[in-house]
C-alpha cells in the first residue's frame, strides 16, 4: 500500500482554505460598499423629500426634489443617481420621493458586478397652510 | 536520531504567539475601529438632527447643544462611552444655500480614536499602534431656513 508523505499537507490545506476564505472576504468588502451607498441614498431621499415638502405646488416641489438629486455628490463607485418616483399628494398633505443609485462593486465577482439601491422618504407638506 | 514525537508541542508555542500578534489582536483592533466608527456616525447624526432644528446662532454656539452638550452626553452614556478617544471630538457647523430660500446645514465631526490594544510592532500605523483620526460629515435640510 502506498503511503502519503505528510510534509506538504499544510500547504494543500492552506490553498484549499484560501479558495473558500478569499471570496468570502471580498464579498464582505462589496457588501460594505453597498451598505454605505444605501445610507447615502437614504439621506438623499430624505433631503429631496424635505425640500419638496417646503413647496406649495407639484411642479415646484418636483423641481426642488430634482435639484437635490442633481446637487448630490455620491461616492466614487456610484454610476448614476435618479429620482425614480415622485408623488405630491395635496389631499393627504404628504410628499413621497424615491431615489435610486446604481453602483459598481469594488471587487467584481461572477454575476455581481453592479447593483442598485433604492430609498423612499415620505414627508408632510409644510409649504402650504393647514386646512381649517 | 531524534524522535519526531513532541515536535507539535514545540511548534505550538511560537505558532500561537505569531497567530495572536499578527492576526488575532490586529483583527480585534479592526473590529473595535469599526465599532468606534459606527458610534461616531451616531453622534454626527444626532448633531446633524439637532443643528437642522436650531437657529444658526444656537447651532454654532461653542457651548450649545451641537458643539458641547451632545458630544459630552455621547462620551458619557451608552455605547459612545466605550469609544477610546484621545481628545474630545471637534465639530464644525456650516451652511450651504439650496434652491430658493432653503438651506442645508453641514456638520463635520473629527474624532481621534486610540487603538483598542496597542500593538507596537510597527509604530505609527493608525488603529494598530497609533490613534486613527477621521472626520464624519453629514448634510441635511434646515427645518426653518428663516431662523
Amino acid at each position: 500500500m502506498r503511503q502519503h508523505h505528510p510534509n506538504a499537507q499544510s500547504f494543500i490545506e492552506v490553498a484549499a482554505g484560501c479558495v473558500v476564505m478569499v471570496p468570502i472576504a471580498l464579498l464582505v468588502v462589496d457588501v460594505v460598499f453597498v451598505l454605505n451607498t444605501s445610507r447615502v441614498n437614504s439621506d438623499l431621499a430624505l433631503s429631496a423629500a424635505r425640500l419638496a415638502a417646503n413647496r406649495t405646488d407639484d411642479t415646484d416641489a418636483r423641481v426642488a426634489a430634482q435639484q437635490a438629486v442633481s446637487d448630490c455628490k455620491p461616492p466614487y463607485n456610484v454610476l448614476s443617481v435618479e429620482l425614480t418616483k415622485f408623488n405630491f399628494d395635496s389631499l393627504s398633505k404628504l410628499v413621497t420621493v424615491t431615489t435610486s443609485m446604481e453602483l459598481m462593486v469594488p471587487v467584481p465577482l461572477p454575476g455581481f458586478t453592479k447593483t442598485a439601491v433604492t430609498a423612499t422618504s415620505v414627508q408632510p407638506i409644510v409649504g402650504m397652510p393647514a386646512s381649517r | 536520531m531524534r524522535s519526531n514525537e513532541g515536535s507539535s508541542l514545540a511548534e505550538f508555542g511560537p505558532a500561537l504567539g505569531i497567530l495572536l500578534l499578527s492576526v488575532f489582536f490586529p483583527l480585534l483592533d479592526m473590529i473595535m475601529l469599526g465599532f468606534s466608527y459606527c458610534q461616531c456616525m451616531t453622534l454626527n447624526s444626532l448633531q446633524l438632527q439637532k443643528a437642522a432644528e436650531l437657529p444658526t446662532a444656537a447651532a454654532q454656539a461653542p457651548n450649545g447643544p451641537v458643539l458641547q452638550a451632545l458630544p459630552d452626553a455621547w462620551q458619557h452614556t451608552g455605547l459612545g462611552a466605550f469609544v477610546k478617544l484621545t481628545e474630545p471630538p471637534t465639530t464644525a457647523v456650516a451652511y450651504q444655500d439650496a434652491r430658493g430660500s432653503d438651506r442645508y446645514v453641514i456638520v463635520s465631526t473629527t474624532f481621534s480614536v486610540s487603538p483598542f490594544l496597542n500593538i507596537p510592532i510597527i509604530p505609527g500605523i493608525p488603529a494598530l499602534s497609533a490613534p486613527a483620526t477621521f472626520t464624519i460629515s453629514g448634510k441635511r435640510v434646515v427645518e426653518d431656513p428663516t431662523s
